[in-house]
């Protein structure tokens, strides 16, 4: 039985110095998870304080790190949605997120957020910073179980499958998320690359 | 290795950027074919390669993203929290699964094993006792149970599981059996409405200690049946009075022919009556015919009948007092002096509910009276009430021996509480109940009458037994061994017992032998012990079918006034009418058309007759006719016809065709009070595809092209019609019926009552006044009546309620401007409708009145009287039914053995003529309530009937 098994183990029997440490040690992740999910970092907190707490009533004896990771990341994505669900937010986002899409991608520092309302930090200062920034707005944009998929692909850097399993789906349709989060993301990444005259060009259209 | 095209590179890159292709995987192939095309396209490599880079950068933006928020800090105490009020519950959970069966052990082992239990489950195992009362006893036992959730009739032959006989939701109680043993007698109310159910207090049968402070629920009306456990059980009714609730308990007659019971005078409109109501006492023939009332016994309770069948007792509550009231049962109304009161009014009371009993040989009487009783003063002794006195008077009836004071001979001590009374068949010995009313059960006392004069009875109790409600007539088995009860046993559970008390007498201080003889709680009682006399070859039904009525004389048949007209079937060639004097004489064929003639109508003088003809022939137009034509009156005597012989016509009056153009459909005509015009509803275009109906006016003997139609506007008009019988100078009213626009927004069933107020017929104004009639069906209509003296019209449709059809009656005021509904039958349509309308007085249907279906044309008012009457069927009865038109109880006139078709009165009101299959029949109503029969006029059946002067 590996190290992780055996502090799952305890975890079951209900030592707290064992739960102390795999809230620690997955609460960074559980946050990201639930902060790209949520898109606020407040409502992702207790999200995060909820999935970690009711993870801990799913535990099986015997589980190891990969199947408590996915079980973790279920109960994450369903507090999330708790979450959202009392908050009306996700109907804040869908009603915005139409509005935004018709926008070029801002790439000036300060007139970002239309559709990202707590994507901070906004100052950044060399094209690199700005470049990165942009993108992870461009990702805010996106709807939400693309966002969600995304995330998981590559912040987490689960292959496909996992990500199904998670998201409870199958991998054709996470490959075509993921395909579609992409083609949008492409662009926008073209966009930020372009020389500044170009992207001044574009957003002067509007 | 294969060429792929641009878009199909495309999509590998996206694969292969999700891990699904590579070049070792199963995927291998698709992984070689996008290399080899990235190698030759530049195309799609500086297309990779920007997927390279978004994928790169990807990583890098979300690092960065999520980065700028670090996670709050988690918290394990709610963990830690849940997890130790989680310990917490278990822990009590834990305690509770262990103590709660402990505790409920206990508790069954207290009360299982208490001490006196424990005595009697280690003195007399299961059974014992049991085996030794089916050894000396193999007879029935009838008993009343509710084990199956009603109250039903259950049969115990051996064993501890009865055999339901009445299978019937309805209550089925108070069984007895008849002298022979093979029939039992009871009460039920399955034939009673069931949507009549309330609660009642229960009345004395119900003086029980369990039913104390409690209310039995009856469904309705309860009636007497007989039936036969040992052959077919199924049960026969024998009562079906009108307006009388029957009383427990029954007694049979000696001879098995008669039953005896109490029957209370029901209030009008209830089914059941309150305690207050009028109560005598009934003989019921098991004919179920003669049901007779004894005079002089108002106030009746617990009716008797004397071992020997002589004697009738009740209980008479009359007056303040209290008194015991036997009269003889063949004796005359004349000589109703051979009452005999026994009890003097100052030596107590009778108590409630408590018995009274005939020796076994009729000889003596035991009772039962409660204080206060006379001191030796002459003074009351207020502080004795509650003490109650088992009296004895020997000598009955002939030498009936009293003290000067009228108290009986023998006095026995005073007891508390002391409840029935019941004598042993060799007439040794007195069983007692005694208790208060609060008692759960009561004691049961026994004692031996006193063989030496002068001395007293002893009575001791039975000790561990006791009886919850009465003491049945048949308590004994005939050896007289055995006492069946409904109790306890050492206070176990409340069953069927059997107490030896022969022993019990003989051997006071032994432990009693008691058999528990039925395995319910509690839900028993009233034991009845099959006789076992000689066969008495009783037969209910066919004495119901036998019930003999004598014929009408030829003096009552004589004074048959007026005469008959009605339709009879002549055969292949249609329909003929005939006009007949019910008193004799050969009927007339009014109209012997090669087709269809109905609906005969004698004009108010009965010097003419309408009559709807339908011609089959080309001598005048196709379709319905309306004929008039003056009917000779039958003078000649009674033709053999009377005997079911031929209809011979003795030639036809003319006729003169009204409407020679022929109508698609003219409804029952109905003549003006001068004899001047006629009415009737007609149909002009098809009957299904346009009720385009009108009433029309018919000159009777006016030109037939001058008839006046009057249209119903929008609506259409109903099929009857009715002339006022009243015509005041300027005033000519016809009521009829409409359905349809403008009325569908007025009520459920869009149905009004539309009186047509002609004021001169020549200049043809007419003003038609609505009123709508709630609750009644149109497509149901079956009756339009108006009162003779013009007062009132009544209206008769059907309505359908749980599977049966009601008749519905309305009564209106002709003349009211406003609430014209006079009164109507409980049973409209829209019950929330009916009940709302609180004005009017409701009809009350008696069980009577259910019906299979409800004649057309079949509403008539009685002449004479305030009554109306109708026809309601059942499947294999006919019953004509009379209504009081304000409002109040219907009762059931005539129970035909056949449907009935239709009815008529005479013109007076004393004779009821109807069709049925078997004929057409007459009935002198005066002669009918004493037991004359019906007389059977026409041994074919008709319909149409109308009576004439």
């Amino acid at each position: 039985m590996s190290a992780t098994t055996q502090l799952f183990e305890r975890c079951l029997a209900g030592d707290p110095g064992s739960i102390e440490a795999v809230f620690q040690t997955y609460r960074r992740s559980v946050f990201r998870l639930a902060y790209a999910t949520l898109l606020d970092s407040e409502r992702a907190g207790r999200a995060m304080q909820a999935g970690l707490l009711s993870v801990l009533s799913a535990l099986r004896p015997g589980i190891n790190e990969e199947d408590f990771q996915r079980l973790l990341f279920q109960h994450v994505l369903k507090a999330c949605q708790k979450e959202r669900s009392q908050a009306g937010w996700q109907k804040t986002l869908q009603k915005n997120r139409p509005k935004f899409l018709q926008r070029p991608i801002q790439t000036q520092p300060g007139l970002n957020g239309t559709a990202a309302p707590a994507a901070t930090p906004t100052q950044y200062s060399d094209a690199i910073t700005r470049r990165k920034m942009g993108l992870w707005n461009a990702v805010c944009a996106l709807p939400e179980a693309q966002r969600v998929a995304l995330t998981l692909r590559y912040e987490f850097e689960l292959p496909v499958e996992s990500v199904a399993r998670i998201l409870r789906s199958s991998p054709g349709v996470v490959h075509a998320r993921l395909a579609a989060a992409r083609q949008v993301l492409g662009a926008a990444l073209d966009e930020l690359m372009a020389p500044p005259g170009r992207a001044a060009q574009g957003a002067g259209h509007e | 290795m294969n060429e792929i095209s641009h878009e199909q590179a495309l999509s590998l890159m996206q694969s292969e950027a999700d891990g699904l292709l590579d070049e070792g995987g199963f995927a291998r192939q698709e992984w070689a074919n996008l290399h080899a095309h990235l190698e030759t396209c530049p195309t799609c490599r500086a297309e990779d390669r920007r997927l390279r880079i978004l994928q790169r950068e990807l990583h890098a933006a979300l690092r960065a993203g999520l980065d700028a928020h670090e996670p709050p800090p988690v918290s394990v105490q709610p963990v830690i929290e849940a997890r130790a009020a989680n310990e917490i519950n278990k822990r009590r959970l834990t305690r509770t699964a262990l103590i709660a069966p402990l505790a409920l052990l206990l508790i069954m082992l207290s009360i299982w094993l208490r001490p006196d239990q424990l005595a009697v489950a280690l003195l007399d195992p299961w059974g014992t006792a049991a085996k030794e009362f089916y050894a000396s006893f193999d007879g029935q036992i009838v008993f009343e149970s509710r084990r199956g959730g009603d109250l039903d009739l259950y049969l115990l032959q051996g064993g501890l599981h009865p055999l339901n006989l009445t299978h019937n939701p309805a209550d089925d109680s108070d069984a007895v059996w008849s002298p022979d043993g093979a029939w039992v007698a009871f009460l039920s109310d399955r034939a009673a409405d069931p949507l009549n159910a309330r609660a009642i207090e229960p009345r004395e049968q119900w003086v029980g200690s369990t039913l104390q402070g409690g209310q039995a629920v009856s469904p309705g009306k309860r009636e007497v049946f007989v039936l036969a456990p040992g052959a077919d059980p199924a049960p026969i009714q024998v009562s079906a009075e009108p307006g009388v609730a029957w009383l427990a308990p029954l007694a049979w007659s000696a001879d098995g022919k008669q039953l005896a019971a109490g029957g209370q005078i029901l209030p009008a409109g209830q089914e059941i009556a309150n305690t207050d109501a009028d109560s005598w006492a009934y003989l019921i023939g098991l004919d179920g015919a003669s049901v007779t009332r004894l005079p002089n016994t108002r106030g009746a309770g617990q009716v008797r009948l004397s071992p020997t069948g002589h004697w009738l007792g009740f209980l008479s509550q009359r007056s303040l007092e209290r008194n015991f009231i036997f009269r003889q049962l063949d004796k005359t109304p004349a000589e109703y002096s051979s009452l005999i009161s026994v009890m003097a009014t100052n030596a107590g009371e009778y108590r409630p509910g408590a018995g009274f009993a005939w020796s076994p040989g009729s000889s003596e009487l035991a009772y039962i009276v409660e204080g206060p009783f006379l001191n030796r003063g002459g003074s009351y002794q207020p502080s004795n009430r509650a003490v109650s006195q088992l009296r004895r008077v020997v000598g009955f009836p002939g030498r009936m021996e009293l003290t000067p004071e009228g108290r009986p001979l023998v006095e026995l001590p005073l007891v508390d509480g002391l409840r029935d009374v019941a004598w042993s068949p060799d007439g040794t010995s007195l069983v007692m109940l005694q208790g208060t009313e609060q008692d759960p059960c009561w004691s049961l006392l026994a004692g031996r009458m006193p063989q030496v004069a002068g001395t007293e009875m002893e009575i001791f109790p039975v000790e561990g037994v006791c009886a919850e409600g009465k003491l049945t007539s048949r308590p004994w088995t005939p050896d007289g061994r055995w006492l069946v009860f409904s109790g306890r046993w050492h206070g176990g559970n409340a069953a069927i017992y059997a107490l030896d008390l022969q022993q019990a007498i003989e051997h006071p201080n032994w432990a009693p032998l008691v058999a528990r003889l039925t395995d319910s709680n509690g839900l028993d009682r009233l034991p009845q012990v099959q006789p076992a006399f000689p066969n008495l070859s009783l037969n209910p039904q066919a004495a119901k079918a036998a019930a003999p009525r004598r014929p009408l004389t030829a003096d009552e048949l004589a004074a048959a006034p007026g005469q008959l007209a009605l339709n009879v079937n002549a055969g292949t060639t249609g329909v003929d009418m005939l006009a007949l004097s019910p008193n004799g004489g050969q009927p007339v064929v009014v109209s012997a058309l090669a087709g269809m003639e109905d609906s005969p109508v004698w004009s108010p003088t009965s010097r003419q007759i309408a009559l709807v003809g339908t011609s089959f022939t080309s001598n005048s137009a196709a379709g319905q006719h309306l004929y008039v034509g003056a009917v000779p009156g039958p003078t000649a005597t009674r033709g053999p016809q009377a005997a079911g012989g031929p209809l011979i016509a003795s030639g036809p009056p003319v006729l003169n065709d009204l409407t020679p153009d022929g109508m698609t459909r003219i409804f029952t005509p109905s003549w003006s009070p001068d004899e001047q015009y006629l009415t009737a509803v007609t149909l002009a275009g098809s009957v299904s595809a346009n009720p385009n109906t009108a009433l029309a006016i018919f000159a009777a003997d006016g030109d037939p092209y001058d008839t006046i139609f009057i249209p119903a506007g929008g609506a259409r008009f109903l099929g009857p019609s009715a002339w006022s019988p009243v015509n005041a100078v300027g005033e000519r009213r016809i009521a009829a019926l409409v359905s349809g626009r403008p009325f569908d927004s007025l009520t459920n069933y869009n149905l009004a009552l539309a009186l047509v107020d002609l004021s001169i017929i020549a200049q043809e104004r007419v003003v038609i006044t609505y009123q709508s009639v709630d609750g009644m069906d149109p497509n149901q209509v079956r009756g339009l009546a108006w009162e003779p003296d013009g007062r009132r019209i009544a209206v008769l449709t059907e309505v359908e309620v749980g599977g049966m059809i009601y008749p519905q009656v309305a009564v209106f005021r002709a003349n009211a401007e406003s609430d014209p509904l006079v009164s109507r039958t409980q049973w409209f349509a829209d019950m929330a409708l009916a009940s709302s309308q609180s004005p009017a007085q409701s009809f009350v249907l008696p069980p009577a009145a259910r019906s299979q279906s409800v004649r057309d044309d079949g509403l008539r008012w009685r002449p004479g009287s305030d009554d109306l009457s109708l026809v309601v069927n059942e499947p294999e009865r006919g019953k004509v039914v009379i209504y009081p038109a304000a409002g109040g109880p219907a009762q059931v006139l005539l129970n035909w053995v056949e449907p009935i078709y239709q009815h008529a009165w005479s013109p007076e009101g004393a004779w009821l003529a109807f069709s049925a299959e078997s004929g057409v029949w007459l009935v002198n109503l005066a002669a009918y309530q004493q037991g004359g029969a019906p007389y059977r006029l026409i041994s074919q059946g008709g319909w149409g009937l109308d009576w004439g002067e």
